[in-house]
């Protein structure tokens, strides 16, 4: 353990120059800047700054794409609240009661509960990282694709807790999820399906496409599109504090430590991960809440936690990239292709073979952390204030933000069809009243859960009693049936009980 | 915003707004006035087919990086990200819309050859203007440590003995190597159960050591780092004499009696039409390119082979893996 | 009509359609392969369309339902589009929302043979004059600045390449 120490500290001393951290400081302003165009996420803004980096001493080098890193995850965050447009995967459940919060006039203190989460989580997930990697990494070999399809049928099971309204139709925009999943090439057995001959439809649809599509263009088309338009946007001024209240803090500090722990646990796993980090946290915060009923509607909780889940997943991704040498999302995979550049030599055991560059790294993004926190808090003033530009602007302008970002993912004409298409639908969608959020969601786990289901099968030769055959697939099975089985059960007597109790009393109400 | 401010703003932006109609209208021709490349200066496209990050994205912004830091070139060159279908959207707008287009180039590698084979894209690498390969990559199959496969021959052995029982898990084309060595040794190649795993190498070391697969193939630099840490027995490797540095202990299939050879290279081309002095011109420039010390670097950083080749040497080799591919998607039964 | 019915019936039709094609889906490429590419969809397919089945009968009994309740409102409220859901969408304007549409989709098509700043320009001047007639003088300050700035910070700053047309 005094190794663990004298080694951070080392790498400190080599963070710590007036040079790296002023690089530090432009690193996470230029990454927020551009996180906040929807279509560029991190992996795009790391890989466009990455020759700017060249030329720069290593250790200066490494702060500054960790900056960008840091900065354009919070700049995903940032739209998803103000715009309810989210950048990446991680911020879809902050677009529910972020975005919520800011037409309530409660936009700072959730852009600030975001940065406050983000940096407690990124914080809880590098001593993480430090003293648990190996044990974590050890845990990681008792999941194979069966145990995957497992916890993604977990996460499946919890997608309705995205939706307020009737089940029907979070049913039905869940299968719209799936449906715009199944498009593309099938590696698997390499058949192109409801790609109709096009080309372009061989990779699927894009992720971030399809939620700019079904969330910005509709948002934006019905504030522009009433009757009589607002000149404001329809929020309350904007009320009390800038920051979080008393009673904010309360209510985030317990979603900021489970959302650190679980994001942490979750994205150690690689392939499925990080994905999943954040949403897994939402569907926890509304379950174990007293509140439930608040959830969608601005409940503070509901940002803070997958907010905390979303930046100790980055950690967590780092568990199988240090210590099995294993990137286990394609944004660690380009955050690899960084370290590999100042030299580390990526495989198993990077902390023994390479430690001065990890010390370095893990020094560099605590920094990277550290100075989000200090750049953006100040500036949360700022980003609630863009909400005060006049309704039409904004919004016009959201659109022209949304085609922009859509062009910056292939740069092709095709996806800007594709856009107006799904605007269409999601807009559609928003008119009967379909919550947009599961069906997001189902595109990123329907391709997830297909391919290692399918993957278990074959491995398997089709036997469907592999699922109870290891320890952690029949620890989930359980889990499974405590968290979706039992509840439903009880919610159905529980209403049945109410139904008796309301026949027997009153029979006159018809 | 005051109106002054606003005043100024427009004034700026009309300026701006001059100042890009003036240096811009820079439409692609072929500009050899008189045997000169590029007399004109015009910048040039260098298209990676792919998302940044990737391995083509990476081989582009290299090359790019070299050539400016190297000052091979006196005009500017931009790298392009045209993602989409390995390769086969950017390959149509070459084909289609970049014809005789000096000033466009595009970083390739085998999937020209298989896309076109399985349907997905009209055109091939004979639609083209292949200029120079640049690096091949070659592939190694693997074992956990504690399997108790020794050799090649082993696997193979247990493959055909019972094939339902081996599970091997492979990126995309990356089988087409090993149902090859399998349709070699005289086994069935449509038998072999291969798992997907569309992202490479990381899944598959992933499920390696997780006990999902018996046995896994990528390329050496997916699996160098685990088989230098003693996870992995590296089996064979599919180059014709044994790679350098620390894996030069695998032997090569053609050492265990197999005749496979198989490389995944990576290539520069132009559209269609290119002109003689363009090609030439790029020749010359990559040679010098690969030469340099800075592409040298990001090689070895990158665990890349560099393998220059040009001219008819070059399309010979592009036959012979053309017909490769073509081999193993017969045998593995994916075209027929 | 009650909206839950017209929704449904919608999601009907594209679930039908999409199980159609799922079927048609052709087996796998390597003989090796358990699971079919085509069962996945098919099963999403179906269990999507008895969803949207039943979203449109609940609709149904629903109209049906509010209908005997209240006989005085039915004809107000069979000419008037529905006022039911959360507030928001009802004060849709169908011209205009078709109008920006159209705007929309014209500024898609436009985009790359008129280049990013042109286009957008024309989209922004375009859409929010329509939108606010009396503010053309800001709008057409936003429609000239908005996308300037954006083009040199994307060309020259991030070196991600916006799309030229003719002019510049």
């Amino acid at each position: 353990m005094g190794d663990v120490f004298s080694n951070l500290l080392t790498g400190f001393q080599n963070a710590l120059t007036l040079t790296n951290i002023g690089f530090g400081f432009l690193g996470v302003f230029i990454g927020t800047l551009v996180g906040v165009i929807p279509g560029i996420g991190p992996i795009n803004a790391i890989a466009l700054l990455i020759p700017l980096s060249f030329g720069l001493d290593p250790v200066t080098g490494l702060i500054l794409l960790t900056g960008v890193y840091y900065g354009s995850m919070y700049g995903g965050s940032t739209t998803s609240i103000l715009v309810r447009t989210p950048g990446e995967v991680a911020s879809i459940v902050t677009t529910l009661d972020g975005y919520e919060m800011a037409r309530q006039g409660r936009a700072g203190p959730a852009l600030s509960t975001a940065a406050i989460g983000s940096f407690i989580a990124g914080t809880l997930a590098l001593v993480g990282l430090m003293f648990l990697a190996p044990v974590i990494a050890k845990a990681a070999y008792y999941f194979g694709s069966a145990e995957y399809f497992l916890l993604i049928i977990l996460a499946m099971s919890m997608i309705s807790s995205l939706s307020t309204g009737s089940a029907l139709k979070g049913y039905i925009s869940v299968f719209i999820g799936l449906a715009v999943a199944t498009v593309g090439i099938d590696p698997q057995s390499g058949i192109n399906r409801f790609t109709f001959g096009i080309t372009n439809l061989l990779d699927g649809i894009d992720f971030i496409l399809f939620s700019i599509a079904l969330f910005a263009i509709p948002e934006a088309l019905s504030n522009i599109g009433k009757k009589k338009l607002e000149t404001k946007m329809q929020i309350q001024k904007i009320k009390g504090s800038l920051w979080m209240n008393r009673e904010d803090w309360k209510r985030s500090i317990g979603p900021y430590g489970r959302g650190s722990v679980l994001g942490f646990l979750i994205g150690a796993l690689p392939g499925i991960g990080p994905s999943l980090a954040s949403f897994m946290s939402y569907a926890m915060e509304k379950k174990i809440s007293k509140h439930p009923e608040k959830f969608g509607k601005g409940a503070i909780e509901g940002v803070s936690g997958p907010e905390a889940a979303n930046n100790a997943g980055v950690g967590g991704a780092l568990v199988p990239l240090f210590t099995l040498g294993i990137p286990g999302s394609a944004t660690t995979a380009l955050l690899l292709y960084v370290f590999m550049m100042y030299g580390l030599q990526p495989g198993p055991g990077m902390f023994e073979t390479n430690s001065t560059l990890i010390w370095a790294i893990i020094a560099s993004m605590y920094v990277g952390n550290v100075i989000l926190l200090l750049l953006n808090l100040p500036l949360v003033g700022l980003f609630a204030s863009l909400l005060k530009i006049p309704l039409v602007p904004l919004f016009v302008g959201v659109l022209a933000f949304s085609v922009l970002g859509v062009y910056s993912i292939n740069f092709n004409s095709f996806d800007l069809i594709l856009l107006f298409i799904f605007g269409l639908v999601g807009y559609g969608m928003q008119y009967f009243n379909i919550p947009l959020a599961p069906a997001v969601m189902a595109l990123v786990l329907g391709g997830l859960m297909e391919e290692n289901f399918r993957r278990t099968m074959n491995i398997s030769n089709g036997n469907i009693f592999v699922f109870f055959e290891r320890p952690v697939s029949i620890a989930l099975i359980i889990v499974i049936v405590l968290v979706v089985i039992v509840p439903g059960i009880l919610s159905i007597m529980k209403k049945r009980r109410q139904k008796n109790a309301s026949a027997e009393e009153g029979i006159n109400i018809s | 915003m005051n109106r002054k401010a606003s005043l100024l703003w427009s004034v700026l932006a009309v300026i701006t707004l001059l100042l890009s109609a003036c240096n811009g209208g820079n439409s692609p021709s072929s500009s050899n006035d008189n045997g000169e490349y590029n007399a004109k200066k015009q910048a040039v496209e260098l298209v990676a087919p792919a998302d940044p990050g990737s391995g083509w994205d990476t081989t582009a912004r290299a090359i790019a990086q070299t050539l400016e830091k190297e000052k091979l070139i006196n005009f500017p060159l931009q790298v392009l990200n045209e993602p989409g279908a390995t390769g086969a959207v950017s390959l149509s707008q070459l084909v289609t819309q970049h014809k005789g287009d000096d000033l466009k180039l595009s970083i390739t590698s085998t999937p020209i050859l298989s896309n076109y084979y399985y349907g997905n894209s009209e055109y091939s690498y004979k639609d083209v203007t292949m200029i120079a390969r640049l690096i091949t990559e070659y592939y190694v199959i693997v074992v956990p440590t504690d399997s108790p496969f020794q050799t090649l021959d082993d696997l193979l052995q247990a493959i055909n003995d019972d094939p339902a029982n081996i599970a091997l898990g492979a990126a995309g084309d990356d089988r087409l190597p090993f149902a090859l060595i399998v349709h070699e040794s005289g086994g069935d190649a449509k038998k072999v159960k291969f798992i997907d795993y569309p992202n490479g190498g990381g899944d598959i070391a992933n499920a390696l050591l997780n006990g999902d697969l018996d046995a896994g193939i990528s390329g050496v630099s997916e699996f160098r780092g685990q088989i230098e840490a003693g996870n992995f027995r590296a089996l064979a490797v599919t180059s014709k004499e044994r790679l350098k540095g620390s894996v030069s202990e695998i032997p090569t299939v053609i050492e265990q009696g197999i005749d496979v050879e198989f490389g995944n290279w990576r290539a520069i081309m132009g559209p269609p039409g290119m002109s003689e002095t363009a090609i030439k011109y790029w020749e010359d420039i990559i040679k010098t390119t690969l030469e340099s010390e800075t592409f040298q670097q990001f090689a070895e950083n990158n665990q890349w082979d560099i393998t220059y080749l040009v001219g008819d040497e070059f399309q010979e080799y592009l036959k012979q893996s053309d017909s490769d591919i073509k081999t193993g998607l017969e045998i593995t039964g994916q075209i027929e | 009509m009650h909206k839950d019915f017209l929704g449904g019936l919608l999601s009907l039709i594209a679930a039908v359609i999409y199980t159609i094609i799922a079927f048609q889906i052709p087996d796998s490429n390597f003989a090796t392969d358990v699971i079919q590419p085509n069962v996945f969809p098919i099963l999403i397919g179906i269990a999507w369309v008895i969803v949207s089945f039943l979203l449109a009968i609940k609709g149904f009994l629903l109209y049906q339902m509010t209908r005997k309740e209240n006989v005085a409102e039915h004809k107000a409220r069979n000419q008037a589009p529905s006022t039911e859901g959360t507030g928001e969408n009802e004060k849709q304007d169908p011209v205009k929302v078709t109008v920006i549409l159209a705007i929309f989709l014209a500024y898609l098509l436009l985009f790359f043979p008129l280049g990013y700043v042109l286009s957008t320009i024309l989209f922004i001047a375009g859409l929010t004059i329509y939108l606010e007639r009396r503010k053309w003088k800001r709008n057409l300050i936003y429609a000239i600045v908005f996308p300037l700035i954006i083009y040199f910070v994307f060309n020259d700053l991030l070196s991600v390449y916006l799309p030229t047309g003719p002019f510049f």
